[in-house]
C-alpha cells in the first residue's frame, strides 16, 4: 500500500516539476529535487533536515506549495500525523486554493486534505458605478391650482463603496456595505397658471449601508451571484435647483414671452427625513483574476421611506424658531419665490456597479473533516485491489 | 446555525419591508397648504369671505394688453378651485374704457354677494389726479352677476371719489365709505396745510338708487376744524336708523393746537344725517391711519376691533407701528395702543377676530429691505401677541389681505405673493399658531 502511495505521489511530484523552468543555479529548486529523488528512493528521514534551510529563506509561493507538498507525504510516510497536517496546512498558505486530486494524488494526501480548508471567512470588495433614481409619488402636491402636467426624469448619479462578506460557506455570505450616493432626479410641472413650466433638479448625498445575504458559485472562471438585503440609508445633503418659464401670451405681438429665470442652489436637507431605509435586491458575476475577482453588479433598490419632511417642508421649522427671522423666510423661498413644494415620495434607485473583491483567505483545519467521500473512494480502490 | 441566520434575516426583512404609504398622510397634508392663483400676467389679491366650505376670492388681474379687471375664484376649503370667472367687461355703462380695481366683497343676507370696485378712469388734465367712478355688483353663490350698479360723479357735482369698502344693509340696500381727492365736496378747515381729500358716506336702497350721502368733514358744526386728510373705511349697521363710520382724519382735536392723523368714529342716521362723534383713538406724536375694523362677535365680547398704522409725524414713508383701538358696543374705548411685543416696520392692513382661539389675526406688511412680506400676528383679547409669522420671500414685495379662523382654529390667509418673477394670489392654510403644520 505504502509503495503504491509513493509511486503515485513520485509521478505526481515529476508532473510538478516538469512546469518549472529548471535552473541550475537555483540552489534550493535542486535541493528540493534532490528532496524528491530522496523521496522515491525510500530515504524519507532525511528529507526534513534537506529542506529545512531552503525553506527557512522564505522561499517564492510556488516552491513552497511544492517543499510542503513533499513534506506533507514525507511525514505521512514516516506515520507523523501531526507534522503533515502542520505541512499541508503551509501548502494552503503558499496556495489557498490548492485542492487535492484524488486521480492525481496519493489517497492519503486526499484524505489528509479534506480536514483542511482555505475558504476564506471574510472577503473585502470596493466598488463604483453610476446610478438612477426612481420618484414614487405617495401624495401629489404643489402651489398650483390649475390642472397640471407632472413628470419625473432620470438623471444619472454615481456611488462608491466598501464592503465585506462573511462567509458561512462557499455558497452562502452576509454581506456588509458602506455605500457614498450621490442620487438626483428631476421633476418637471407644466400648466402652471395655464403655461408656466417649473423644474426642479435635485441632488441628494447618502451614507447608506446595506446588509443582504448572497448566494454565490464557487467554481469556474465566471461566477454568478444573487442578493437580497436592507439598507439603512442616511441622508447627508440635499440641494435642488429651480428653473421656472413664466410664459405670457401677448396680444399686441401675438405670441407667447417667455421670462425665464433659475434659482440659486436651495439647501433642501432640512425639508427630508435624514433617516430611511430600503430592501434591495441585485446581483452580478464575479471572474477570477489570480485569487481575487472583479465584479459587475445590478442592484435595485426600493425605498420604503417618504423622504419629504411633511412638517418641515414648506418653512425651516426646526432649525429657526423665529418666524419673523431672515432666515426663517428664505428657508421658505422654494414655495414663496419659487413656487414649489416637494410632493411626499418614496425613492427607488437602479445601482450599475463594477468592483474589486478580494478573498481574505484563512487556511486552517475544520473541526469536523469532509472525509465521507474519501473514505468511500480508499473503500472502492480496496475492492478493486481484491477482485485483481 | 444557518436556521438562526435565516430567521434573523427574516425577521430584518419583515421589518424593513414596512413602508410609507399615501394612506399615512393623505389626511395630514390636506389640514395645511399654500395654493397660488392666477393667469397671464399679475395678480392682486384683494379680499376673501369663507362662508361654509367654500372660499370666495376676489382678485384684480393685469394681463399683458389688457387694463385690470376684476377675478373672482371660488374654492373649497383644499384650496381647490371650483369656480373662476372674470367680472365686467373693462368699459362703464357709458361705453368708456376703464381699468376695474377690485376693493370688497360682502356677503349679504340672501345668500348672495356684494362686489365693490373702483373703476379707474384716466387722469384730469387740470389737477393731474386720479378720477375714479365706483361700481357695485351683486353676485350669487356661483359668482353669477345678477345686478349692479355704477356711481359716477354724483350728477356731476364730484370730479372723482373712491370707495374703501362696501357693507350690505338689512334692508337689502348698501352703504359705501371713502375718499375723494376733489376737496369741493366738504368745507376746508381753512388752515394750512392745503385741503386734499374729503371724506364721505353713500348709502343706497335695495334697488341700488340713492338714498342719502353725507361727508365726514363736519367741522364747525361739532367744534372742530375740518381735515385736511382722511378716509372713511367701513360702516356698520347699528340699527335701521343708525350707522357706525370708522375712519381716520388730520381733524383736529379739541384743545389741539395740530393737525395730525387719529382713529375717528362717527354715528349717522339712515338718512345720512350726522348724529356725533365718539372719542377718537390715536397718539399726538404721530399720525394714527385706520386699515380695517372689525366688530367683535358678542361671545368675545362685543364691540369694535380698530386696527391701523401709528407713523411718526413728518416721516417720510407709510411705514410705522401697528395701532389698535378696542371699543365697546356703545363706542366707547376700552383700551387702544400699539400692538405689544411686535417690532418692525409695518403698514396695517386687517384684522379679524378669533372665536375658537380668543383673539385677534392681525395682518400687516412689513417692510424689508427690499420689499415687503405679510405679516400674521395672533393677539389675545387685551391686543397682547400670542405669536406672529412672516409669509412671503423676504427680498419681494408680498402683500397680505385678510385671514381667517376657520372652526376647526386653522387659519385661512389671503395676500398677493411676488414670485420671481410675477404676482400671484396666495391662499395659505396654517395651524392656530401660525405653521404650515
Amino acid at each position: 500500500m505504502v509503495k503504491s502511495l509513493s509511486c503515485c505521489f513520485l509521478i505526481f511530484s515529476l508532473t510538478l516539476l516538469g512546469y518549472i523552468p529548471a535552473s541550475a543555479q537555483d540552489e534550493c529548486e535542486l535541493t528540493l529535487s534532490r528532496a524528491v529523488e530522496e523521496f522515491n528512493a525510500g530515504h524519507h528521514y532525511g528529507i526534513p533536515s534537506m529542506l529545512g534551510p531552503c525553506l527557512e529563506k522564505n522561499q517564492n509561493k510556488e516552491w513552497r506549495q511544492r517543499a510542503y507538498l513533499l513534506l506533507a507525504e514525507t511525514y505521512l510516510l514516516l506515520e507523523d500525523p501531526f507534522g503533515a497536517e502542520k505541512s499541508y496546512l503551509e501548502v494552503l498558505r503558499a496556495n489557498p486554493e490548492f485542492l487535492t486530486d484524488e486521480k492525481r494524488d496519493p489517497i492519503d494526501l486526499v484524505y489528509l486534505s479534506s480536514k483542511f480548508t482555505s475558504t476564506s471567512i471574510f472577503t473585502l470588495s470596493a466598488r463604483v458605478g453610476p446610478n438612477v433614481s426612481f420618484v414614487r409619488t405617495l401624495v401629489d402636491r404643489g402651489t398650483y391650482s390649475d390642472d397640471v402636467k407632472k413628470s419625473n426624469i432620470l438623471k444619472p448619479g454615481f456611488q462608491v463603496g466598501v464592503g465585506v462578506d462573511w462567509n458561512y460557506d462557499d455558497h452562502l455570505s452576509v454581506m456588509l456595505e458602506g455605500n457614498f450616493v450621490f442620487s438626483a432626479y428631476r421633476q418637471r410641472v407644466t400648466g402652471m397658471f395655464g403655461r408656466d413650466e417649473l423644474s426642479v433638479f435635485d441632488r441628494q448625498t447618502w451614507v447608506r449601508l446595506p446588509i443582504a445575504v448572497k448566494y454565490s458559485a464557487s467554481k469556474g472562471q465566471y461566477r454568478p451571484y444573487g442578493y437580497i438585503g436592507f439598507s439603512w440609508d442616511l441622508l447627508l445633503g440635499d440641494r435642488a435647483t429651480i428653473q421656472y418659464k413664466d410664459q405670457n401670451y401677448n396680444p399686441e405681438t401675438e405670441r407667447v414671452e417667455s421670462i425665464d429665470r433659475e434659482s440659486p442652489i436651495l439647501k433642501f436637507k432640512s425639508k427630508r427625513n435624514a433617516f430611511n431605509h430600503s430592501i434591495f435586491i441585485g446581483g452580478g458575476v464575479k471572474y477570477k483574476v489570480k485569487l481575487d475577482y472583479i465584479f459587475a453588479d445590478l442592484r435595485y433598490s426600493f425605498g420604503m421611506t417618504n423622504l419629504v419632511n411633511d412638517k418641515n417642508s414648506i418653512y425651516d421649522y426646526k432649525n429657526q424658531t423665529d418666524g419673523t427671522s431672515e432666515g426663517f423666510q428664505d428657508s421658505g423661498d422654494g414655495a414663496f419665490r419659487w413656487a414649489h413644494i416637494d410632493d411626499l415620495f418614496r425613492m427607488d434607485n437602479l445601482f450599475i456597479s463594477v468592483g474589486y473583491i478580494h478573498p481574505l483567505y484563512k487556511p486552517r483545519k475544520l473541526k469536523k473533516a469532509h472525509s465521507r467521500s474519501v473514505l468511500r473512494s480508499i473503500k472502492k480502490q480496496g475492492d478493486e485491489i481484491k477482485v485483481d | 446555525m444557518k436556521l438562526k441566520l435565516i430567521s434573523i434575516c427574516a425577521y430584518l426583512l419583515v421589518f424593513f419591508s414596512s413602508c410609507d404609504t399615501k394612506k399615512d398622510f393623505e389626511e395630514e397634508t390636506k389640514k395645511y397648504f399654500i395654493k397660488y392663483y392666477g393667469e397671464d400676467g399679475d395678480q392682486e389679491a384683494v379680499d376673501m369671505v369663507v362662508n361654509g366650505d367654500t372660499v370666495m376670492i376676489l382678485v384684480n388681474t393685469t394681463t399683458p394688453g389688457n387694463s385690470q379687471r376684476i377675478l373672482l375664484i371660488k374654492t373649497d376649503l383644499d384650496g381647490n378651485v371650483l369656480r373662476q370667472n372674470k367680472l365686467g367687461n373693462g368699459k362703464d355703462s357709458q361705453g368708456r374704457a376703464i381699468s376695474e380695481i377690485a376693493q370688497d366683497i360682502e356677503p349679504t343676507a340672501d345668500g348672495n354677494y356684494l362686489v365693490l370696485s373702483n373703476m379707474y378712469r384716466g387722469i384730469d388734465a387740470a389737477t393731474n389726479e386720479d378720477l375714479y367712478d365706483f361700481k357695485v355688483i351683486k353676485i350669487n353663490a356661483n359668482g353669477d352677476s345678477i345686478g349692479g350698479m355704477e356711481f359716477g360723479n354724483n350728477d356731476g357735482k364730484w370730479t372723482t371719489q373712491y370707495i374703501h369698502s362696501i357693507t350690505p344693509l338689512s334692508d337689502g340696500g348698501f352703504v359705501v365709505t371713502g375718499n375723494s381727492t376733489d376737496e369741493t365736496i366738504a368745507v376746508d378747515p381753512g388752515l394750512p396745510p392745503p385741503d386734499q381729500e374729503d371724506m364721505f358716506s353713500i348709502g343706497f336702497k335695495n334697488d341700488f338708487k340713492t338714498i342719502a350721502w353725507t361727508t365726514l368733514e363736519l367741522g364747525t358744526p361739532i367744534g372742530t376744524t375740518g381735515e385736511h386728510f382722511g378716509s372713511g373705511i367701513k360702516v356698520f349697521e347699528a340699527s335701521s336708523n343708525r350707522y357706525i363710520i370708522f375712519s381716520y382724519s388730520d381733524r383736529q382735536l379739541l384743545g389741539a393746537t395740530d393737525f395730525e392723523s387719529n382713529f375717528e368714529v362717527m354715528t349717522f342716521s339712515g338718512n345720512g344725517i350726522p348724529l356725533g362723534f365718539a372719542d377718537n383713538s390715536g397718539k399726538e406724536t404721530s399720525d394714527e391711519i385706520l386699515a380695517s375694523v372689525a366688530k367683535v362677535p358678542s361671545i368675545l365680547g362685543g364691540g369694535y376691533y380698530e386696527f391701523g398704522t401709528s407713523i411718526p409725524l413728518n416721516a417720510s414713508s407709510n411705514v410705522g407701528q401697528l395701532y389698535f383701538c378696542k371699543r365697546y358696543d356703545d363706542l366707547s374705548k376700552k383700551n387702544e395702543g400699539t400692538v405689544s411685543s411686535v417690532s418692525g416696520q409695518f403698514t396695517a392692513v386687517s384684522v379679524t377676530p378669533c372665536v375658537v382661539s380668543e383673539g385677534y389675526l392681525l395682518i400687516a406688511n412689513e417692510k424689508t429691505t427690499a420689499g415687503t412680506t405679510i405679516r400674521l400676528i395672533k393677539t389675545n383679547l387685551d391686543s397682547e401677541e400670542v405669536w406672529s409669522v412672516n409669509m412671503g420671500s423676504f427680498d419681494k414685495t408680498s402683500k397680505g389681505a385678510c385671514a381667517v379662523e376657520l372652526p376647526d382654529g386653522r387659519i385661512l390667509v389671503l395676500g398677493t405673493i411676488e414670485l420671481e418673477t410675477q404676482d400671484k394670489v396666495g391662499l395659505m392654510k396654517v395651524n392656530a399658531q401660525g405653521e404650515f403644520l
